[in-house]
Formats: C-alpha cells, structure tokens, sequence
C-alpha cells in the first residue's frame, strides 16, 4: 500500500489545473469556473496595482452576498473578498480548528442562499456526512484540514496501532524529497516534531493521547498547529521541486495565470503561510503522503448521474490512488476559497471544555 | 519556539558564516541583533560596510524578521529610514527561511536592484534611464 519510490503514474492527469483555468475563463458555467487558485491570491504590490487600473475603478463594486452566483465572480472580485476575509477580526477570534458542529448549521447559512448548494448539503446530509469540523479562515484551512483529517482517518481506522506506523513510515520516506529541496534538516524536523508525536501515540496507543480531543488541543494550540501547516508546505513544496517535469505545465500564478517557474512556485505559493492551496498543492501532498483525498464542492453547479451513483449530486473532486470509500479518503469540504473537514459515523467523543 | 529557533541560528552562523555578513545580539535580548553587509564588488557599493538592524517577533519564525539598514543607502528598494522592500520580508515570508537567507538575499538586491517594485521611485527611474548618474550616485553615498 504504502510504495515511496515507484513514480506516480500521472498525478496531475486527473487535475488539469491549467485546463480549469482556461475553462474559468471561457466556460463560466462550468463546475470549475469556482477554482480554488482563483481565490487564493493575497495581493502583491503588482497584483493590487493591477486590480486598481482594470474596470474595478470603472464600475462600483456590487454587493456579494450568499444569493450572488458564485460563477459570475470576477478574479478582482474573488480577491477582494479574500482580502477581506485575511483581515476580518472575527476570523482571528475563530479557533484554528473547531470541534465537530452538525452539518445542518453550515445548511442554516444556505437556507435563503442557492437551491443547488442546498441540494448538495441534503445529500450529504442523507448520506451519513453530518459532522462539520471547521478551519479558520486563514489560508492555511487545506493544510490543518488535511492534518484533520488525516490523524482521524487513522484514529478511527480499523486497526490505529497499524496505521499509525504506515502514516509515520510514509512521512519518513517524503523526507529525503525535502533533504533534495534544500531545506534544512533541523528545520523542518523540528516543524515536523508536533505531527510525528502525535503519531507516535496513536502507534503506542497511549490512551491519554488516542483521541478526537488530543487532536483537536494540538490543532488548537498556534504553535504546534503551525508548526504542522509549515510541515506540511514544505513535503508539499519539496514533492514539487523534485516531480518539477509533471507539477510544471501547471504551475501558473493565482494572481496573474501566468506561468511560473517551479522555484518560484513553490517560493511564492507553497512555503510562505496563509497562501491557499490550488490542485497541484493538494495533488502533491496526497502523492507526498501517499493518501487520497476527494473534496466536496460546494458550489451552484448542477451535477447528477456520476459514474455508478445516479444520486450523487455532488461534484467531488478526487486527488491521488484510492479515493473509493474503501481507501478511506480524507474528506473534505470545499466552499469558494475555504475548506473544512467533513466527517460521518463518527460519535463526538469530545467533552464539553 | 521563537527562542530555540534564534539560538539555533545563532549557532549556525558563528559554524558556518556566510560570506560578506555578519549578524548577531546587540546585547542580552535574543530578539534584537545587528547585522553587516559588504558592499559586493561586482556593486557601486563595493567597499562599503552597511549596519542594518533586526527585530524578531514574538512569533518568529512564523512571522519574519523586522530588517533596516541603519547606514543611509543609495538604492531604488531602501528608503532614507532604511526600510526594505524585499518580497521574503513581507508575504512571501517562510518559516523555513533564516537570517543568514534574508541577509544574502538583500546582498543580491544590492547587487541587481529591483526597479519594476521600487520603493524610492525617483531613484528606480534613475537606474533605469540614466545607469551611470545611479552608479556614481550609489559610489558617493557608500564613501560617506
């Protein structure tokens, strides 16, 4: 299962991330048009100085609420709201990580909003995902999504002792990837040392520790929560620098579409935090760790009849081997420019603090 | 963390100094160092020794470092206060960056200013449409 050295056999054939921005721009009412990069920007001096000469002057700047089509958003538009999200004092006051709120309160804010986004939360509803576990709005919500995500897939795997050594003999195996990146070692161990202690206590199956709620505390706490979300840049980051040949076509700038170079990716878009993740990042630690992960769209989109479930309405968007309900896939949900972590099955065992 | 971190790249440089910097306390708080930077040679600032001043936050490395010059500078990215405008100081910031990275990177700014993100445009437009007058320019400053 777990095989660090034969190459991945085409990463990124699943995620054209440069076809999606082309279809963003020519095809607006396709799925992607509501592509995560797009929302990813924070503004460089460039970037604002682009936005203030283009038609963003011309016309005022109409209002954005939950009834606006979200696929008719403009890039200045999708970066004007994500500027303001960075600098929301209520985002700052929000945990970095929530404990689980039911679904239905994400489908209370959808409630007067759109038909289709309802839909999708109904069906997920019904399907058994009704636990929300919310990531601050930060730009770092992929990364401590996917840590969540993550350390409950083996919390609450059959055997934990077991999958605890598979996650921590994976991690070992991606660090020679960071060696070949150039970063320091006693840097990024010691970025690492939250995740791997977390990890190790689930393979002893400390009681103490082997819990939703040690989690939680440790995605709670800045330090050890940051120091995981800059790990996990880094294995990112270090899994592009050296697969450069496939992640290259690419790699464009979230601000500009315009390509850039691997380096400049990866310096730009993966190392510095609250940068939000676009497919190659989520491709490239899925490959990285060797895990599936398939993201919830939560978008106006209508989807129906996907492969073998007619039901299905939700566009999900699957990165790496196994995402089939047997690999056990991180879940997670995806709302424009936000992630969240969506769970089902699971009794909160979390005591009221 | 903050601190750990600090020690450790305080180490670092005194095992492996990079060349042409120096950076260090400037007395018993971690926090607060100076730093110098040799004029490269291949720079109108070559010959000149330039003291800049570095601040960690609290939350270093998670945030980066404050860096000025504290010695007045001719260049099209350093204002009189010394302020500088460098992409890795601001929001391409990583953690995974040190202070010996940020020093050699502000000796390669020096060397190839940048001049399409300037911070002091008059001298930007300068390197751009007269590069001797700059040169000299640069030249006289770094004597002073």
């Amino acid at each position: 299962m777990v095989d660090g050295h034969s190459p991945p056999a085409s990463p990124l054939s699943q995620t054209p991330a440069k076809k999606s921005k082309q279809d963003q721009e020519q095809n607006q009412d396709m799925a992607t048009a509501i592509h995560p990069d797009t929302a990813s920007a924070v503004p460089t001096e460039e970037a604002a100085s682009a936005t203030s000469s283009s038609e963003a002057v011309d016309a005022p700047p109409r209002v954005i609420d939950e009834n606006t089509d979200l696929s008719t958003l403009t890039d200045q538009e999708i970066m004007r709201l994500t500027e303001g999200m960075d600098h929301q004092e209520d985002v700052l006051s929000k945990p970095l990580i929530s404990t689980p709120v039911p679904l239905l309160i994400i489908r209370e804010e959808y409630v007067r909003g759109s038909p289709q986004v309802l839909k999708k939360l109904d069906w997920l509803q019904e399907h058994g995902w009704d636990q929300v576990w919310r990531a601050r709005g930060d730009g770092d919500c992929f990364y401590r999504s996917f840590t969540l995500a993550y350390l409950l897939r083996i919390l609450h795997s059959p055997e934990p002792a077991l999958e605890a050594n598979l996650a921590y003999d994976a991690i070992q195996r991606a660090l020679p990837a960071m060696e070949e990146s150039g970063f320091d070692k006693d840097l990024y161990e010691e970025f690492l040392e939250p995740l791997l202690a977390l990890i190790r206590s689930f393979a002893e199956e400390r009681e103490t520790t082997s819990s939703e709620y040690s989690i939680v505390q440790t995605l709670q706490d800045a330090e050890r929560s940051n120091c995981i979300v800059v790990a996990l840049r880094l294995l990112t980051s270090s899994y592009i620098r050296t697969h450069s040949s496939l992640f290259s076509p690419f790699l464009l700038s979230p601000a500009t579409f315009l390509p850039l170079s691997t380096d400049d990716f990866c310096r730009q878009e993966v190392e510095p935090c609250g940068k939000e993740a676009d497919h190659a990042q989520i491709m490239a630690l899925s490959e990285a760790l060797k895990v599936g992960i398939r993201v919830a769209y939560l978008d106006r989109s209508e989807v129906s009849g996907g492969e073998g479930d007619k039901d299905n309405v939700i566009n999900w968007v699957e990165f790496g081997r196994d995402t089939t309900e047997d690999g056990r896939p991180l879940t997670l949900l995806y709302r424009p420019g936000h992630y969240d972590v969506v769970t089902k099955d699971v009794p909160p065992q979390i005591p009221d603090a | 963390m903050a601190l750990k971190r600090i020690n450790k790249e305080l180490m670092d440089l005194g095992r492996d100094p990079p060349s042409s910097c120096s950076a260090g306390p400037i007395n018993e708080d971690l926090f607060k160092w100076q730093a110098t930077i040799m004029g490269p040679a291949d720079s109108p600032y070559s010959g000149g020794v330039f003291f800049l001043s570095l601040q960690f936050p609290t939350d270093y490395p998670f945030k980066p470092p404050k860096v000025q010059f504290t010695t007045k500078i001719y260049h099209p990215n350093i204002n009189a206060n010394g302020s500088i405008c460098l992409d890795i100081l601001r929001d391409q910031w990583s953690p995974a960056l040190t202070i010996s990275k940020v020093l050699l990177s502000i000796c390669s700014m020096l060397t190839d200013p940048n001049p399409d993100d300037p911070l002091v445009p008059e001298i930007a437009n300068t390197y751009k449409t007269d590069r001797p007058r700059y040169e000299a320019t640069a030249r006289e400053w770094t004597r002073k």
